[in-house]
C-alpha cells in the first residue's frame, strides 16, 4: 500500500508535468546511422575493452546528469509561479 | 511556500533528487539489462540454440532489425513473421508459452540480443518504439558452440496464464494403488511443430517419507488429443508408510536436454500404505502457472498460520500493486516519447545497440604499405591474440566500474555541497 501510493503519486505528478511537453520524433536517421557505424569501429576494441560495459556506464552517467538537470529545471520553473514560488 | 522552495534548494534537494533519479532510472536500468528479472534456459542441439522462454505474456515477438538472426514467433495469430525478412514463423502457443523458445543459428561469437514485442495486429513488429518490449540477451561462443549469460528481461511483470494443466486426481485401490489423473491440453498451447516440446507422458513420482528423492514411472499420453483426458497408473508392492506423490507432464526429449513441457503445472499429494493396503489419501494441491507464488500471492492466514498473516500484512503494505506498476510503466513510456526526454532514451537505446550489430568484429584498420600490401593496424582478431586478453578485459571492466562509482560519489557530493541548507 505504501509503495503503491508512492508510485502512483509519482506517476500522477510526472504525467501532469509531461502533459505540457510535445511528442518527440526521435533522432534523425543520419544520427542513428552514424552511431551504427561507430559501433563497428568501437567493437574492434572489445577483446580488450568491454564495450558493453562502457556503453552501460555512459548510459548511467547520462541518466544521472539528465535527471539532475531536469530536477533543477522543475524547481526553477516552480519558483517562477506567482504566489507559490516565492 | 517560500520556505518550502528554500528547503527544496537545500538538503531536501538531494533526497528528492535521489527519489527522482530512482524513478527515472528504474525502468531504464531494467530495459538496459542490468537487472535480471526472469531467467531463461538454453539448450544446444543439432546446430541450433533453443531458448526456453518460459514466461511472458508475449502473444508475439520479433527482434531488432540490425541483428541478422531468425526468431520463431510465438502466437498462432502471429504467423505473419514474413513481415520481417529474417524471421521464421511457426505455430506456437498463443498467450503464455511454457514451451516457447527462440531458435537462433549463430555464426560468430559475441553478444547478441533480441527484442520481443507483444502481438499487435497491424503494427510494425520490428518497431519497439512503444517500449512494450522484452529484451533477450546472451553471449555466444561459436568455437565451443555454447551460450552463456542468457537472460530474458521484461520491462515489467508477467500476467501469464496457461490453460494446459491437471484438473483432477483420484487415488483408489487396496494392495495395488490406482491413480487416475485428469488433465487438460489446450490446442493453443501445444507446439505441433516440435514434438520434443509436447507433453507426451505423465510422470507419477513418489517418495517414501522421510525420503525426499522421488522416483516413479510415466504413462504415455497423446498430445494431439486436445481437451480433457484421463490417464491411469498403478503402484503395487509398496512398503508401509506415507508416500509423497508428484504428478507432472514430461517428454522423452527432456532426457536429451530439452525443457520440460508445462513444468509449472503439476499435482502434489500423498497417500499412506498400512499393512500393505491403501489406508489414507492426503490433501491434494494443484499447481499451474497462475498458482506460482510470487511477491503478491496471498498466503494462508489463520491461528495455525500466523506467519502467513504477517507476510500478508507486509505484502499489503510494501509490495506495490500490479496496477501501480502498470501506471509507473505507462508514465515511463509517456516520458520516453516526449521532447526532450525522448532524446535521452533514444540515445540510450542507440548506444546500447551499437555493439549488438553482428558486424562489429568484421571491421579493421589497415594502411597500404607499397608492394607489401595492406598492413592491419587494428582488428578484433589482432587484439584477441594479445596474451591474457580475457584477464585484461576483466580488469579494464572492473576499473571502469570503479571509476564510475567514484565519479558518481564525487558528483553527488558536489550537488550536496553546492546546495547548503
Amino acid at each position: 500500500m505504501i509503495i503503491s501510493a508512492f508510485i502512483s503519486l509519482a506517476s500522477i505528478i510526472v504525467s501532469i508535468i509531461l502533459a505540457v511537453f510535445p511528442a518527440s520524433d526521435g533522432f534523425p536517421d543520419e544520427f542513428n546511422g552514424a552511431l551504427a557505424s561507430l559501433g563497428g569501429y568501437v567493437g574492434m576494441l572489445d577483446p580488450l575493452v568491454p564495450v558493453s560495459t562502457v556503453s552501460t556506464i555512459l548510459t548511467l552517467v547520462l541518466l544521472y546528469e539528465f535527471t539532475v538537470f531536469s530536477f533543477k529545471g522543475i524547481v526553477w520553473a516552480y519558483s517562477k509561479i506567482p504566489l507559490m514560488g516565492r | 511556500m517560500k520556505i518550502i522552495v528554500k528547503q527544496i534548494s537545500g538538503r531536501t534537494f538531494v533526497g528528492v533528487a535521489v527519489l527522482f533519479i530512482g524513478f527515472m532510472m528504474a525502468p531504464a536500468i531494467v530495459s538496459a539489462g542490468y537487472v535480471q528479472i526472469f531467467p531463461s534456459e538454453v539448450y544446444y542441439t543439432s546446430g541450433e540454440v533453443l531458448w526456453d522462454v518460459t514466461a511472458g505474456d508475449m502473444e508475439g515477438m520479433t527482434y531488432s532489425n540490425n541483428v541478422a538472426h531468425r526468431a520463431f514467433c510465438a502466437s498462432r495469430e502471429f504467423d505473419s513473421c514474413a513481415g520481417s525478412p529474417s524471421t521464421n514463423g511457426v505455430t506456437a502457443p498463443e498467450d503464455i508459452f511454457s514451451v516457447g523458445f527462440v531458435n537462433t543459428t549463430d555464426t560468430a561469437s559475441g553478444d547478441y540480443y533480441y527484442t520481443f514485442s507483444p502481438y499487435n495486429p497491424g503494427a510494425d513488429f520490428s518497431d519497439c518504439s512503444s517500449k512494450d518490449c522484452y529484451y533477450f540477451t546472451y553471449e555466444w561462443d561459436n568455437d565451443n558452440k555454447t551460450a552463456s549469460n542468457g537472460v530474458v528481461i521484461p520491462e515489467y511483470g508477467f500476467n501469464a496464464i496457461t490453460e494446459t494443466r491437471f484438473t483432477d486426481i483420484t487415488i483408489t485401490g487396496t494392495s495395488t494403488v490406482l491413480i487416475d489423473v485428469e488433465y487438460f491440453l489446450s490446442e493453443n498451447e501445444i507446439n505441433t511443430s516440435i514434438a520434443e516440446f509436447n507433453p507426451t507422458v505423465v510422470n507419477f513420482n513418489i517418495a517414501l517419507r522421510p525420503e525426499t528423492e522421488f522416483s516413479g514411472q510415466g504413462e504415455s499420453i497423446d498430445p494431439s488429443v486436445f481437451g480433457t483426458s484421463t490417464v491411469q497408473t498403478s503402484f503395487a508392492g509398496l512398503d508401509d508408510g506415507t508416500y509423497d506423490l508428484m504428478v507432472e507432464f514430461g517428454n522423452a526429449g527432456q532426457l536429451f536436454g530439452m525443457p520440460q513441457p508445462f513444468k509449472y503445472s503439476y499435482i502434489y499429494t500423498d497417500f499412506t500404505i498400512a499393512s500393505g493396503t491403501l489406508s489414507a489419501v492426503g490433501n491434494t494441491e494443484f499447481y499451474d502457472y497462475t498458482s506460482r507464488i510470487d511477491g503478491t500471492t496471498e498466503r494462508p492466514c489463520g491461528l495455525t498460520d500466523i506467519g502467513g498473516c504477517i507476510i500478508n500484512a507486509f505484502v499489503y503494505m510494501f509490495v506495490p500493486s500490479s496496477q501501480s506498476i502498470a501506471n509507473f510503466t505507462d508514465t515511463y513510456d509517456t516520458l520516453s516519447g516526449k521532447f526532450p526526454f525522448a532524446y535521452l532514451t533514444d540515445f540510450r537505446d542507440s548506444i546500447g545497440g551499437i555493439y549488438t550489430d553482428g558486424t562489429v568484429h568484421s571491421l579493421e584498420l589497415t594502411v597500404p604499405f607499397g608492394t607489401f600490401g595492406d598492413i592491419t593496424l587494428l582488428s578484433a582478431e589482432l587484439l584477441e591474440s594479445v596474451p591474457y586478453s580475457d584477464l585484461i578485459r576483466t580488469i579494464v571492466g572492473a576499473v571502469l566500474w570503479f571509476m564510475f562509482g567514484a565519479q558518481m560519489w564525487r558528483r553527488t557530493q558536489t550537488i550536496f555541497n553546492h546546495n547548503p541548507q
